[in-house]
């Protein structure tokens, strides 16, 4: 009684969101640039931590190639700690997840920065 | 709420304010989350023209009448002497040539001792809100407006912090001597009611 209302959790976006995404590509307004090698992999558990596997010669270099993130989803928005004020809105059908994210650049204007993901097995990253 | 906002106004007690160019490109971009980011070009000239133009706080509505920002802000914490009531300042040498050298104030030596930052909400009271307009109004001393990132700040009313750690804040108000103390003193006992207009922007 009463739980009529309630969404059916598979259905809940946050839920959707959960996996070991591979990243596919990135664009910047339409236009393809190299992958985001700071979260070529990343996974986001149910925990909300989020683990990211960082190819950034800087994070190879110091040898942090690992990274944790707390996570969560608010007014439709996927926010990851580490990349906050800025939130990502994401778009999760079963096997792919895109996340957007828009930026104000130097001259006032927006930019908007995809990045596509597909669904990989998940893995126990360490 | 959420959204794209372009500032087109702001008034102090009812007196338009002149807007220097770099305050009037100012936009607020909303988003669900609880985040707001802004843009101003205010410190644009800093760092030879790559100087910051995106800064960012946290916003949430108050029964629908008010909304509160949490922005940037310095605190006034100068010290004057206390045998000659003069502002304390650093001050360096520099050798000008062999038996030469002069003593000069220690600008960012001194302004850091002079300004503290914080992060801190301002209350907004919700005048007008619909899916074109926003105006909103907060009663607040000069000072705490005008040195404080609400939203846009006068670019003479700060100064370049150059030597500070990639990543660093490199911005900071004014040095503050004994020309100008009293001045920003009383701006910080002075209350005043601002109104600041938006419109809405698609993107």
């Amino acid at each position: 009684m009463g739980t009529s209302c309630q969404k059916d959790p598979v259905d809940d976006p946050a839920t959707k969101i959960i996996g070991t995404w591979h990243q596919t590509s990135q664009t910047i307004d339409e236009l393809t640039i190299t992958k985001d090698s700071s979260r070529l992999l990343m996974q986001i558990n149910d925990d909300h931590i989020c683990i990211l596997c960082d190819s950034t010669n800087s994070a190879v270099k110091a040898k942090t190639i690992i990274k944790r993130s707390d996570w969560s989803y608010t007014g439709g928005l996927f926010n990851l700690a580490i990349d906050l004020p800025v939130s990502w809105t994401p778009v999760a059908e079963p096997n792919t997840l895109t996340l957007q994210r828009i930026d104000f650049k130097q001259d006032g204007g927006l930019s908007k920065t995809t990045l596509r993901f597909e669904r990989v097995a998940n893995m126990e990253i360490k | 709420m959420v959204g794209l906002w372009k500032q087109v106004s702001v008034s102090e007690d009812g007196t338009p304010m002149v807007l220097t160019p770099e305050q009037e490109n100012c936009r607020l971009l909303i988003d669900a989350n609880g985040a707001y980011r802004y843009y101003h070009q205010a410190f644009k000239s800093f760092k030879n023209g790559n100087g910051p133009t995106s800064f960012y706080g946290s916003w949430n509505l108050l029964d629908g009448k008010w909304v509160n920002f949490t922005t940037d802000k310095w605190q006034f914490i100068p010290t004057l002497s206390t045998d000659s009531n003069k502002v304390n300042l650093d001050h360096k040498k520099i050798i000008r040539a062999p038996g030469d050298t002069i003593t000069v104030i220690d600008t960012l030596k001194s302004v850091q001792k002079q300004w503290s930052k914080y992060h801190i909400q301002s209350r907004f009271t919700i005048l007008q809100l619909s899916g074109t307009e926003m105006e909103i109004r907060l009663k607040t001393f000069v000072g705490e407006k005008k040195y404080a990132l609400l939203f846009a700040p006068a670019p003479s009313d700060f100064i370049e912090l150059k030597t500070v750690t990639p990543g660093s804040v490199n911005y900071i108000p004014k040095l503050v001597t004994d020309q100008n103390y009293w001045t920003i003193r009383k701006e910080f006992q002075t209350l005043k009611t601002y109104v600041f207009k938006f419109r809405k922007e698609t993107y």
